[in-house]
């Protein structure tokens, strides 16, 4: 009977002991259902949206988010004619009447305008000479770099050239606008919008690299990684972020090598050559398309000078991992850093 | 049944719970999820060094687990971002293929996305 009570006695605390691991464990990270939608045709890469909330009907939300995409993807388009005055029009008659395109080309003046020059959305036709010396050293094995006879032909490339007279945009002969730099982050953007219309509150948007978290249904951040531009099987910081977009730019993805030196695809709106001072610049802000055009235009500048930028404006924060081996932060970074 | 017999035997019921309980604990981590077209479509174990193959977009896409780490060791794609990443903790950074459509994620990842 004594041994009985003891026995007893212990399947209790052994019970109870199970509890405190049950509940231990639960406690260390909180579960979500996430629905996730996923669109590969736009933008030559992935939009992944993570909604942690529940989704009544999957398909509406899709084709409604789907739609959006494809509207921004045609407008900024500099590929292909689209025929609903995008952004080939604009590039190939030299004008174009949409309200849309021409409100996003404003904003990205004025940053290049008020700013710095190393954001220029006027760089279309260097881009486009770097980007073939890229297809020919990756599809081809043709690694050279471009001849100063494409360089000589390079038209005008400042972007104060270009016009913006209400809805209409126009440019110069020889001109060529590229959106590339922007267009993901102002894409990020709409789709917060759209998914807040369609009542959503907690989610979480990666277009193609551009993350986007609002916050999670218990209040919690979101945790972004960040690659690591030297060693990218890795992050080198992770960052809590509720209602800010992270964006990096950075030279280790769309790179060719000659003589054993890399050229990424970030072209120094001076020199006309891609820029060497930092491997990555990472942009933490409320607005994506802020993060696309800031991490592009300090990826040319550098780390004082980007500095002083960043500081001059109000929520926005960087990340520099700079080619000379150091990490640099502006003066917010440690509110977002995951220790 | 002595008093001592069932303080040993109570003793070795917790310390097995406690083995049981850490087991358990950790099986997510030592899992990798593999999607396809954000479909879960198989699911590593990441003990077990092996060669996985599937089919993507762009034709065969061979996924390699050695050492609890994950490269994509065969794809094709423009740039070869994926490939070019190597053997990658998916639990810290998930491996996403964009052109063939498939990306390896940790079973315990404790990030939520990735700024690249």
């Amino acid at each position: 009977m004594k041994n009985f009570k003891m026995i007893v006695g212990m399947i209790v605390v052994l019970v109870l002991l199970l509890l405190g691991f049950m509940f231990g464990k639960n406690s260390g990270k909180q579960e979500y259902e996430i629905t996730r939608i996923s669109y590969f045709e736009y933008f030559d890469t992935a939009i992944d949206i993570s909604l942690y909330e529940e989704v009544e009907n999957k398909d509406d939300l899709e084709s409604v988010v789907e739609s959006r995409i494809k509207e921004i993807h045609e407008m900024t388009s500099s590929f292909n004619d689209y025929e609903n005055h995008s952004l080939y029009e604009l590039n190939e008659v030299g004008e174009v009447d949409n309200e849309e395109l021409a409100n996003l080309i404003e904003y990205a003046i004025s940053y290049y305008e008020d700013y710095s020059v190393q954001f220029n959305i006027a760089l279309g036709p260097v881009i486009d000479v770097w980007k073939e010396s890229l297809t020919n050293c990756r599809e081809f094995s043709k690694c050279e770099l471009p001849s100063e006879e494409e360089f000589d032909n390079i038209g005008n490339v400042n972007a104060s050239n270009i016009t913006v007279s209400g809805s209409v945009v126009k440019i110069e002969e020889g001109m060529k606008v590229d959106l590339g730099a922007i267009s993901k982050g102002y894409l990020t953007d709409e789709l917060t919008k759209v998914l807040k219309d369609e009542g959503y509150e907690y989610f979480l948007i990666n277009a193609g690299g551009n993350v986007y978290g609002t916050t999670k249904p218990d209040g919690e951040s979101y945790s972004v990684a960040v690659v690591n531009p030297v060693e990218n099987s890795e992050s080198f910081i992770t960052l809590n972020v509720l209602n800010k977009s992270v964006v990096t730019s950075g030279d280790y993805e769309r790179y060719f090598e000659v003589d054993n030196i890399r050229y990424n695809h970030l072209i120094n709106s001076e020199t006309l050559f891609p820029s060497t001072l930092h491997h990555s610049v990472t942009i933490i802000s409320d607005k994506s398309i802020d993060g696309d055009i800031l991490s592009t235009m300090l990826f040319g500048l550098t780390y004082e000078e980007g500095l002083e930028i960043v500081e001059s404006i109000d929520g926005v924060d960087a990340i520099w991992y700079s080619t000379n081996g150091e990490i640099y932060k502006s003066s917010g970074i440690d509110s977002y850093e995951k220790k | 049944m002595r008093k001592s017999d069932v303080i040993l035997i109570f003793i070795v019921v917790v310390l097995n719970t406690f083995y049981l309980f850490n087991t358990v604990s950790f099986s997510d981590s030592q899992k990798a999820n593999v999607y396809y077209d954000n479909v879960l479509i198989m699911e590593l174990d990441l003990n077990v060094d092996g060669v996985y193959e599937l089919e993507g977009v762009n034709g065969e896409v061979e996924i390699t687990v050695k050492d609890g780490m994950v490269a994509i060791t065969k794809e094709t794609s423009p740039l070869n971002v994926c490939s070019n990443q190597g053997y990658v903790d998916v639990n810290k950074i998930p491996l996403i293929c964009l052109p063939n459509r498939v990306a390896v994620e940790g079973g315990n990842s404790d990030v939520d996305g990735v700024a690249r």
